[in-house]
């Protein structure tokens, strides 16, 4: 009696164990997207860090004398759907996903390029000692 | 593991390490100079080490951004990819291939700044299409190893070149040079049955009491000649008699072998009257 109980309740749980790794499989894509989704016309959202980001925008003679690295905040980049370079101020910042990316205070002109393609461009103001998370869509 | 660990390096390995604020001018001829410094330790690596080489090219690249070392990086990955067989170290060159991309396109833009220039503009163009290559070169090796094309290539050229070493036998030939060595045997050995007889039949003379003297001595050197012949001959004869066999037999066995088959793949000579004799053609 006990052999049967074995031999029944052994393939009941590896059905819900399969059960449960599938649900867990499809629901993961679902979960991520809602996580990363950035729908920016832009391609560019700004996650964490309180920067402010101008889409298309380039910074001026005066706000590149006004840039400060006594105070430097930092730049994380995520791309979503893809891959890309990300370029500060007229210089390669690094490929990404990038983390923790010295970059000046103040207005600094962004662009984030998959070879001929440019994903975003623009201003990106860094606060003070800010570290800022964005994730760049591509499309 | 290596390629593990590269893998993990790459966002590590392509983060610049200079400051993204107004800097010292940088312009074509100091990268050409600090590129020069790089590649020559990275072409003496590439031979020892090809993923030694694409570290070394991947940490000097990162320092200004040179797509010329990215490259040369994404080169020594391929390398090291062909001789290892992995298919991260061909994924890790067609990333480093399109980092180059990024950079080269990056310098045609306006938003290049104007005093950080590594590489001339002019340049640029013969880059974007030795990096186009370079991604299309590490895709095509990094689908090939994921198939596992590769091994079963190299194993499938080692079958069809151990095939091609072994060159068939030619049957025909095989059995009638077997026959004429051992025609030839034959005759050798009758040759010595010939000094056999003749050293028995001075033997027999020696013997007569009635032999003596000079006419003696004749008799023992001819006896001697014919046993000299015996000996020789049977021996030799024997031999290319055994010799002529064996290859009648490989040349028979040969045959059955060919008979079996299929048309294409059998040798065969063709010996035809022509216009001026005689034409011998056939498939080898």
């Amino acid at each position: 009696m006990a052999l049967r109980s074995k031999l029944v309740s052994l393939p009941a749980a590896m059905c819900a164990a399969l059960l449960a790794g599938a649900l867990a499989w499809t629901a993961a894509p679902a979960a991520d997207a809602a996580a990363f989704a950035c729908a920016d016309p832009s391609n560019l959202c700004v996650d964490a860090g309180g920067a402010k980001w101008e889409a298309g925008k380039s910074a001026s003679a005066k706000d590149k004398k006004k840039r400060s690295e006594k105070a430097p905040g930092s730049v994380s980049l995520t791309i979503e759907g893809g891959r890309g370079s990300l370029f500060v101020n007229g210089r390669y910042a690094g490929t990404a996903p990038l983390s923790n990316i010295d970059v000046p205070s103040g207005r600094n002109d962004v662009q984030v390029r998959d070879g001929s393609t440019v994903l975003s461009q623009g201003v990106l103001t860094v606060p003070k000692g800010a570290s800022v998370s964005l994730t760049v869509n591509h499309p | 593991m290596v390629a593990a660990t590269l893998a993990l390096a790459v966002p590590l390995a392509t983060t610049p390490t200079f400051a993204f604020a107004a800097g010292p001018k940088v312009t074509p001829e100091d990268g050409a100079r600090k590129r020069a410094e790089a590649q020559v330790l990275g072409r003496d690596l590439v031979k020892a080490d090809p993923t030694a080489a694409g570290m070394h090219y991947d940490s000097r690249a990162a320092e200004w951004g040179d797509p010329v070392l990215y490259l040369d990086a994404a080169d020594a990955y391929i390398a090291a990819a062909e001789k290892d067989r992995e298919v991260p170290m061909a994924e890790a060159a067609m990333e480093r291939a399109r980092i180059a991309l990024d950079l080269l396109y990056f310098a045609l833009d306006p938003a290049a700044d104007k005093d950080f220039r590594v590489i001339e503009t002019s340049a640029v163009p013969d880059l974007i299409s030795r990096a186009n290559d370079t991604v299309a070169k590490a895709q095509t090796l990094a689908e090939s190893l994921a198939r596992g094309d590769g091994e079963a290539e190299a194993s499938a050229d080692a079958g069809e070149k151990k095939k091609r070493d072994r060159k068939p036998i030619n049957a025909k030939a095989m059995f009638a040079s077997g026959a004429a060595v051992t025609g030839l045997g034959g005759a050798v050995l009758g040759l010595g049955a010939v000094g056999l007889i003749l050293g028995a039949v001075n033997q027999s003379r020696a013997e007569d009491p009635t032999v003596y003297g000079s006419e003696y001595d004749q008799v023992a050197a001819k006896g001697e000649r014919a046993n000299l012949i015996a000996g020789v001959g049977l021996g030799l004869g024997g031999a290319l008699v055994l010799g002529g066999v064996a290859m009648m037999v490989i040349g028979k066995v040969a045959a059955k072998k060919q008979k079996k088959q299929p048309p294409e793949e059998r040798k065969t000579v063709r010996i035809a009257p022509a216009l001026n004799g005689v034409s011998i053609s056939g498939r080898f």
